[in-house]
């Protein structure tokens, strides 16, 4: 008997014993990827969390590492990260319902109107932007925007001008690199009304409006708060965008410039717990919406 | 379905401005690639090839950088 027999038969051997126990079977495929999320993801965040109630030593600018509250109260006394907090919402929220007023039309239109043919190219070409760089597209709206640039020459005429640098140039910004995001999720949600349903509402009167508001709307809400996910939480946790139109700051500029000129790992720490605390509360409002079903 | 010519038009409408906003800043960032100027100033002064002979010819950035 050779040995390259002995290896097959040991192979049968444990592919037979694992065969009789499904659940050990169960264990060692999931046992990777899960130790994967456990370590690296979860453990990640639980680092953060830790590292949030260390504080910074004021004298010696060293990390004590100690429990205590130190960093919450200065978040909270501060106007300052109020304020940044705030606008960082603020603008998340503007973006979510930006883009989901503009992927209504379209995303109605890709999933009830379009032939099949129509359809793919309008998913094509919703998908194409993604393969641009973030930061193409990014300096593109600066160029746009610029004091020299293409909207003060195209509104001059009309005496006229753009919104140059700042929170409205964020939010336009942030509205146009999330919105493929939001437009296929919406368009999933909608293919999946019947024809029926819309048909019904038609042959009983109800005028396109009043078949939006109460037959599209409710149905669609789901898939609309399922591609809220993205926008809101990507504009959340960004911090390029903020920094290249704008002089105002994101949460994530206080995160960056604490990690690294100010070397205050803590506060970092502590204020990067406000996005993940308010994005806990969101995906909870969003499961009770239905939103996970829509995913 | 049924839908009236109308509203037909409206959502090809809606359509249409949901692509230009996902599409002109592409056009518009593509369009600076063939600007004379290092400047980013609208209307381009001058078109030019130059930053396309630079990609392919200086060795730094004929590859990947």
């Amino acid at each position: 008997m050779g040995p390259g027999l002995d290896g097959d038969q040991g192979l049968s051997q444990s592919a037979s014993y694992l065969h009789r126990r499904p659940r050990l079977q169960l264990a060692l495929l999931l046992s990777g990827p899960v130790g994967w999320l456990v370590v690296a993801y979860l453990g990640s965040l639980a680092v953060l969390f830790v590292a949030a109630f260390w504080h910074l030593d004021s004298f010696t600018s060293v990390i004590v590492k100690d429990y205590s509250l130190q960093n919450f109260e200065t978040l909270v006394q501060g106007d300052v990260y109020r304020q940044i907090a705030q606008r960082t919402v603020g603008i998340a929220a503007a973006v979510t319902v930006t883009d989901a007023l503009l992927a209504f039309p379209i995303a109605f239109y890709m999933a009830k109107v379009a032939t099949p043919r129509t359809r793919a190219l309008l998913a094509v070409a919703v998908l194409m932007p993604l393969w641009a760089s973030y930061l193409v597209k990014v300096y593109a709206w600066r160029t746009i925007l610029s004091e020299e640039g293409i909207l003060n020459w195209a509104l001059s005429p009309l005496g006229l001008s753009g919104p140059g640098f700042g929170n409205v140039a964020t939010w336009l910004v942030f509205s146009y690199l999330w919105l493929p995001y939001m437009i296929l999720p919406v368009y999933a949600g909608m293919e999946r009304i019947p024809n029926s349903l819309l048909d019904a509402a038609g042959d009983l009167g109800a005028r396109p409006g009043r078949t939006f508001r109460h037959v599209v709307l409710p149905l669609a809400l789901p898939a609309v708060v399922a591609g809220s996910i993205f926008t809101f939480s990507l504009t959340l946790g960004d911090y390029i965008t903020p920094q290249l139109v704008s002089n105002t700051q994101f949460i994530g500029n206080v995160v960056y410039a604490n990690v690294g000129v100010a070397n205050n790992l803590p506060l970092a720490a502590a204020f990067a717990t406000v996005p993940v605390a308010i994005m806990v509360v969101y995906l909870l409002i969003a499961r009770r919406l239905g939103a996970f079903e829509s995913l | 379905m049924h839908l009236s010519s109308g509203t037909r038009w409206m959502l090809r409408l809606g359509t249409a401005l949901t692509l230009c906003f996902l599409y002109l800043p592409l056009l518009v960032i593509a369009l600076y690639a063939f600007n004379e100027r290092r400047v980013q100033t609208w209307p381009i002064p001058g078109f030019t090839l130059e930053w396309f002979e630079k990609r392919s010819t200086i060795p730094a950035c004929a590859r990947p950088c």
